[in-house]
């Protein structure tokens, strides 16, 4: 299953995570370090690899 | 005689050449100790060292490469640093904007206000996850955090 690992995360901001990914199904992981910073993975199989912007989609 | 020159008058020769055990010298055998010593470790455990190459190189090859506690295994894999702090929103990178903005879904009805947000202003995105992740909805990103925190209109 696609993984996304998102790194240097707050405690509220893996709060938010949790709170938005398991509403859709994903697994989610938190490991926290010594510093209070947390890993967080995400597994879930609509997630995608995001590269460099090609296209601006922006509306102003 | 100096006609009758042996191999050991060349050896001498050549000790005769090589300089006394000066400062300059003593350096220069102590920058080079290091760079041989590493030569003669690579020499002796080439083996070993052949071998960790070549399984580094399969894991690569493979991308079943471990970050912390969590491994990365698929091409669709992929990771997204964040910014944690207290950065006011206009001064902050997108990594920044990203993390205001999951820590805004952590409170009250804030995932839910988002959602609203990005059906009203970016309806193109497939999902919350796309909004909150694809590169090109940066600008819309860091304009939803205005919006939610309160620091313009959309």
């Amino acid at each position: 299953m696609p993984k996304r690992i998102y790194t240097n995360v707050s405690p509220k901001a893996v709060v938010g995570m949790r709170r938005y990914y398991e509403s859709i199904g994903a697994k989610v992981r938190a490991v926290f370090g010594p510093d209070g910073e947390a890993m967080v993975s995400v597994s879930h199989p609509s997630l995608r690899r995001y590269d460099e912007p090609s296209v601006s989609t922006e509306a102003a | 005689m100096s006609g009758d020159r042996t191999a050991f008058d060349g050896i001498g020769d050549a000790m005769r050449a090589i300089p006394g055990p000066t400062d300059a010298w003593a350096e220069i055998v102590g920058h080079l100790a290091w760079p041989v010593t590493l030569l003669i470790l690579v020499f002796a455990f080439r083996t070993e060292v052949g071998r960790a190459a070549g399984s580094l190189a399969k894991r690569f090859g493979s991308g079943d490469i471990k970050l912390g506690a969590f491994s990365l295994s698929g091409p669709e894999d992929s990771v997204k640093p964040l910014v944690a702090g207290s950065v006011p929103a206009s001064e902050v990178g997108d990594d920044a904007v990203t993390e205001r903005l999951f820590e805004t879904m952590a409170v009250g009805n804030g995932l839910e206000r988002l959602t609203e947000w990005v059906r009203a202003f970016a309806p193109e995105a497939a999902s919350l996850e796309v909004f909150l992740n694809d590169p090109n909805y940066a600008t819309l990103r860091l304009r939803a955090l205005r919006a939610l925190e309160g620091d313009g209109d959309a």
